[in-house]
């Protein structure tokens, strides 16, 4: 049988797992091969995962946790033009909330029409090159993308966040983003950690922001395995990508990976 | 209320950031207009044709004339057809591209086949510009023997263009 296209490898790290998902197909596609390990190496885990794919022509796409991830809303400057100028600016951002910590990492700006407030994110410098690294004794694998969960999830899912008018939650084992866009761009991109970002803390880190920000919404779309429901909140699941072969309700763990399908 | 649209976000470490498609798929679309418009003129075209041969054909007294006239006609066609394409077209064009010029407005280029000759009508600001462009034109290895057949000014037009001819030789 011969294929136009390459199968797709999609792939998602976070500090202590690696989930891999090979799935081929682009209008029906169907899971041809999963992998998942938890491992504080997860880079290490990555390279092992892939050695037996070979020769195989494979397109990869990565999710980053947003536990690599650090995220700042760049709110509009007008005496600001060109992307040199956007990243400074960006750059400048990390720097006020992280300090000196800040400067070697690896920033990209989002775009955003004029007026809106943009987001930014920030990975240590190192991480790129290193995923990179893991793929290269993989002749076959082309790696065509790595970004990070919140971009995958809200790229997907925006369309559901504008009519809902609703939060974007994306709960993971040690962390958890809270994110809210509006017509006049990024609002909120939080990543929260360790104890506060689960359970009762978690909705009390929610209504902070709604209350910080002066948002009205107290409606949230939750992605992945969640029990989440905070007091005063109409909370919904958001439905993953549907493939064949593959149930997100019993196999969470490759819900972050599949946001890059 | 009405709902929002909310822009994809790019920070991909690795894939360019897409760009909006919306001025590539116009001009797609644009292409496709003028293609159906040209595709249309010419189905017309070929129709008033086959209707004009057809009426021609019914003509009394003329069926055999008209068939062996048609075939005559058809063979010097095709002779001019085969003498057109001969025509070394990329050089004749490349050279008159070359001796372009701000100052002057081509009008009228004509090959003629048979005689191995082109003639160029244009317009120019100025003697000099006039000049200058037959100069330019003789500097082309694919033409030789260029020269001002015949010019004249427009006295009519109050800028006082110099309309002009130039004849040369296809090497």
């Amino acid at each position: 049988m011969s294929r136009l296209w390459a199968d797709r490898l999609v792939v998602s790290i976070a500090p202590d797992s690696v989930a891999i998902a090979r799935v081929r197909g682009r209008w029906r596609p169907r899971l041809v091969s999963r992998f998942y390990v938890q491992s504080e190496q997860p880079l290490e885990a990555l390279r092992a995962a892939l050695a037996p794919f070979g020769k195989t022509r494979l397109d990869a796409a990565v999710v980053l946790s947003n536990r690599f991830v650090r995220y700042v809303t760049v709110p509009f400057d007008a005496d600001v033009s060109g992307a040199q100028e956007e990243l400074a600016l960006a750059r400048f951002h990390f720097a006020r909330v992280h300090g000196d910590r800040a400067k070697g990492w690896n920033v990209r700006v989002g775009d955003a029409p004029p007026g809106a407030t943009r987001l930014a994110s920030a990975v240590d410098a190192d991480l790129i090159p290193s995923i990179r690294a893991a793929f290269a004794p993989i002749p076959g694998a082309r790696l065509v993308s790595v970004q990070p969960y919140l971009m995958a999830a809200y790229n997907r899912w925006r369309a559901t966040l504008a009519k809902e008018n609703a939060w974007l939650v994306l709960p993971e084992p040690e962390g958890a983003c809270l994110a809210y866009v509006t017509s006049d761009g990024w609002q909120a991109a939080r990543t929260l950690r360790g104890a506060d970002a689960r359970g009762a803390a978690l909705g009390e880190a929610m209504q902070r922001e709604r209350v910080r920000l002066a948002v009205v919404s107290r409606t949230a779309l939750v992605h992945g395995a969640s029990t989440l429901t905070p007091a005063g909140w109409a909370m919904s699941r958001i439905a993953p990508a549907r493939i064949e072969g593959h149930s997100s309700t019993e196999d969470s763990a490759w819900d972050m990976a599949l946001c890059a399908l | 209320m009405r709902v929002v649209k909310l822009p994809r976000v790019e920070l991909d470490y690795v894939a360019a950031p897409r760009r909006p498609r919306a001025a590539g798929i116009a001009l797609l679309l644009a292409s496709l207009i003028c293609a159906g418009a040209v595709l249309e003129r010419y189905l017309d075209a070929r129709s008033a044709t086959e209707d004009i041969a057809a009426a021609r054909a019914l003509l009394p007294g003329e069926r055999r004339a008209t068939r062996q006239r048609r075939s005559g006609d058809q063979m010097k066609h095709a002779q001019a057809v085969v003498g057109q394409l001969a025509l070394p077209w990329a050089a004749m064009i490349r050279s008159v591209e070359k001796a372009d010029s701000p100052d002057v407005a081509l009008l009228q280029m004509e090959p003629d086949p048979r005689e191995r000759r082109l003639r160029l009508m244009a317009e120019a600001k100025s003697e000099q510009a006039m000049i200058e462009y037959v100069r330019r034109l003789g500097l082309s290895s694919n033409l030789a023997d260029v020269h001002l057949a015949n010019h004249q000014i427009l006295l009519e037009d109050p800028k006082r263009p110099y309309q002009f001819t130039a004849l040369a030789r296809l090497r």
